[in-house]
């Protein structure tokens, strides 16, 4: 058992009213209970102090248990906050009932203390420093409050905030290392409309703006990245099917999908297409009333997960305008997957390949007209690229949170590591790169909600930008939290290894070049 | 039956609380405000009461400045009918809060008053009694359990007391405040956020309601708890005994 201080000794000078020879053994207040991580650690603590008290006894000391009876208040373990205050109730019974068995004595220590003068007090004894805990902490620097959000933005973020640090957050670290895909957490979110932002009503969605999903995209990050980032795949293929979907399309997915009941791949690259995506050689061959697909696809998030699949295939010349897209439901025969391919990061979403052998899907599964589907691909790609980036900023608010906690906590020669000037400035430079990301994306989601002819490029510079940016936060917050960064018990470590996958998916951070040049070829602007 | 639930915006319950230099009170500037918790609890179990067909209506009141509205927007997106906002920037004190929502009730004509036991600032803790008294009500504080009986008039309420679980049986109208474990609130969702903004929301002063709300109690000082210092380890019980009585020489 790990014997880190549990406690805070109280001490007290006048003894006023009690028999000398009582000791004062510790304060059990839920402040100090967030070291003990779970009702087992504490059984185990209560049986050294039951020996120690004998101990205590045979030396003619009679050990007290001092009871701190604070319940409403946290504790630094990953539980919600209604689970801390329950909690905080068990440990408090435990105890009590510990204490009412010799030879422990049971006192209200807020009655001692009083008496002594006292109060409780919260600050306590660590022995490493503490781990942030997005349930639990406030997030001081990694706002940059934009004024210029509406009223209904600022209360989805809200919800979306609230949602993330309570639902999300405490499991995160769970579901990295099970590579758990919490279908569960995931239906619940839809069930809060998250499942189909920015689909209208009529269909059950949300009927949000592009900048309202990257607002909410960016706080539901904060508590989970990839878990964030599978639903805004999801939410991608519902917009895709939203927008060039036909009324029966719409229809038929479309409610099940803001419920997550139905959850969406989006199958794009191929082993031997990735960059160049428009060489894709996955084939649709019409037969009579029918497609038939035959191919693979490779890296395919949610791959065996999703129950549907938006797959772009080959129905006539190589080149872009050959594409065309189709719906393909899971359960479809000839429809596999590939292992779930193990990775660094994005481990609550299974990634697998997707290999179509004779796939038959009727014609009126193909989205939009024939040769359409790269075009679809690429503009679903446009507002896909303004969620990941999104999805990046809420990681890397996370990690400058935990960093500038811990600055402010750590101590090394003597005073806090904030006291450096080295750690101030690298903690502005990381707040400045998160507010410039976080304008870019926010701009970006802006001009595809007024269809600027400048979206496009918006959003490949908002990806490239942001993906970047805050992957180096991430990386520069470690290094602020030292051997700590390393350790997977502070989640730093995880949100840098989520991050990384930003700078390569949806088009890699050269490909976003190479748009924003053609694009800017395109607009006149060089 | 109309229930009046009461909502206020506090510091938000994980906000890192910093006290002005003057210490003339707790610094609110750019600090994350939201509902207060117990506030949430009520709202939610206005909600289900109106779910549960016990109450027909349910009506959130805010006391506070402009951006209290925000406060009233949440507890109408998770499920009250409209909204009350009493516009008031100045201090209103658990007396004169007790008092508009009396006035407010007897106004709305209300059944059922639910309030948070307490707000997470203050923590005054008086407010659901003044009310209580004011009306001349039943009450029933730190709820933890409410159940209607509407046909009877009466509400049956479970309470954590100290000892376990006390339950009174209350003559309806009555003021009932909402303890931790009295239900867990739901999020608002966000069509239901979109739909609060077409709710209504009556704006009113305390003038207008004819209630002093002059501050009856004066704030002497508000100051941190002193720091302290870090505890030591000690190896064995018998170093423990050894300090006790030759260092701190308490036994
Ligand atoms: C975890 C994960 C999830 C994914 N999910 C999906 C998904 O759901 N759906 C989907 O369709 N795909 C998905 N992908 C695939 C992803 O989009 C591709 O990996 C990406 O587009 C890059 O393709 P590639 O891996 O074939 O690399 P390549 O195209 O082979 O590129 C290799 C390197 O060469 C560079 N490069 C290539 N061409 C140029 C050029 N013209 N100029 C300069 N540099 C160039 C690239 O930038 C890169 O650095 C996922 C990938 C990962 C890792």
């Amino acid at each position: 058992m790990d014997h880190s201080p549990k406690g805070e000794p109280t001490t007290c000078n006048s003894t006023q009213g009690w028999s000398p020879g009582v000791v004062i053994v510790t304060s059990f207040c839920s402040w100090h209970l967030g070291f003990i991580r779970d009702l087992e650690e504490w059984k185990d603590l209560l049986e050294t102090l039951r020996l120690a008290g004998k101990e205590l006894l045979s030396q003619g000391v009679h050990p007290v248990v001092l009871n701190c009876p604070h319940r409403i208040q946290w504790t630094d373990s990953n539980e919600t906050w209604a689970e801390a205050q329950l909690n905080s109730l068990r440990y408090n019974r435990l105890l009590t009932e510990f204490a009412q068995q010799p030879p422990w004595r049971l006192l209200n220590l807020h009655a001692l203390m009083a008496a002594c003068g006292n109060e409780c007090n919260k600050d306590r004894v660590h022995a490493r420093p503490p781990v942030y805990d997005a349930a639990v902490q406030p997030d001081d620097l990694s706002h940059s409050e934009d004024f210029s959000l509406s009223d209904d933005t600022l209360e989805f973020k809200r919800m979306a905030d609230a949602f993330a640090r309570q639902e999300l957050a405490p499991n995160g670290a769970a579901w990295d290392a099970g590579h758990i895909f919490p279908l569960d957490t995931i239906r619940a979110a839809a069930g809060l409309g998250f499942g189909a932002m920015y689909v209208p009503e009529d269909v059950g969605g949300s009927g949000l703006s592009r900048l309202d999903a990257a607002v909410v995209f960016e706080e539901l990050s904060y508590g989970d990245v990839p878990v964030t980032a599978y639903l805004s795949i999801h939410n991608m293929v519902a917009g895709v099917i939203d927008r060039y979907g036909t009324p029966q399309q719409r229809e038929m997915y479309l409610p099940r999908m803001a419920t997550a009941e139905v959850l969406a791949s989006y199958c794009l690259t191929e082993p031997g297409s990735g960059s160049d995506a428009a060489s894709l050689k996955t084939t649709a061959k019409r037969d009579g009333d029918d497609y038939v697909l035959t191919g693979s696809k490779a890296f395919i998030s949610g791959g065996s997960v999703s129950d549907l699949y938006l797959v772009m295939a080959r129905t006539g010349a190589p080149g872009p305008k050959g594409i065309s897209a189709f719906l393909v439901e899971k359960g479809a025969p000839g429809l596999s997957f590939g292992k779930r391919e193990e990775k660094l990061g994005w481990n609550a979403q299974p990634t697998t390949a997707v290999i179509m052998d004779g796939v038959r899907v009727p014609a009126r599964a193909r989205v939009g007209v024939e040769g359409q589907g790269f075009a679809i691909a690429m503009a679903a790609l446009d507002g896909g690229r303004v969620n990941i980036g999104a999805c990046s900023l809420g990681g890397a608010a996370f990690c400058l949170d935990a960093a500038a906690r811990h600055a402010r906590e750590r101590r090394q020669f003597g005073r806090p590591l904030a006291d450096f000037q080295a750690t101030q400035f690298r903690l502005a430079d990381m707040a400045t790169a998160l507010h410039a990301s976080r304008l870019a994306v926010r701009h970006a989601a802006r001009a595809l909600d007024a269809g600027a002819p400048q979206a496009t490029m918006a959003c490949a510079m908002a990806k490239r930008l942001a993906t970047d940016a805050c992957y180096d936060l991430t990386n520069d917050a470690l290094q602020l939290l030292g051997g700590y960064g390393y350790l997977k018990e502070y989640p730093v470590e995880r949100y840098m290894r989520d991050l990384r996958v930003h700078s390569i998916l949806e088009g890699t951070n050269e490909i976003m070049r190479v748009i924003i040049s053609r694009e800017l070829e395109r607009l006149g602007g060089v | 039956m109309r229930v009046l639930v009461a909502v206020k915006r506090v510091i938000d319950y994980n906000a890192r609380v910093r006290v002005k230099p003057d210490k003339s009170g707790v610094d609110l500037k750019n600090v994350k405000m939201g509902m207060n918790p117990f506030c949430e609890i009520a709202v939610e179990e206005a909600v289900k009461l109106k779910e549960g067909g016990s109450a027909s209506e349910v009506v959130a009141v805010t006391i506070g400045p402009k951006a209290a509205g925000d406060t009233l927007r949440t507890a109408l997106a998770m499920g009250a009918d409209r909204g009350v906002h009493v516009l008031e920037d100045g201090e209103v004190q658990p007396l004169a809060v007790a008092k508009l929502l009396a006035a407010l009730t007897r106004r709305e004509e209300a059944t059922l008053c639910m309030l948070g036991k307490q707000a997470i600032d203050d923590d005054s803790n008086q407010t659901g009694q003044g009310l209580a008294g004011l009306l001349g009500w039943p009450q029933a504080t730190f709820a933890s359990k409410v159940v209607v009986d509407r046909e009877a008039g009466r509400a049956s309420v479970t309470r954590e007391v100290d000892g376990g679980l006390e339950t009174l049986s209350l003559k309806l109208p009555a003021v009932i405040t909402a303890d931790l474990r009295l239900n867990e609130p739901r999020y608002a969702t966000l069509p239901n956020i979109m739909k609060a903004k077409k709710k209504k929301v009556d704006t009113v002063t305390a003038q207008e309601l004819g209630v002093d709300i002059t501050p009856r109690l004066k704030l002497v000082k508000v100051e941190e708890p002193a720091k302290r210092q870090a505890g030591v380890m000690l190896s064995s019980v018998k170093e423990l005994v050894d300090r006790l009585r030759n260092e701190a020489k308490v036994i």
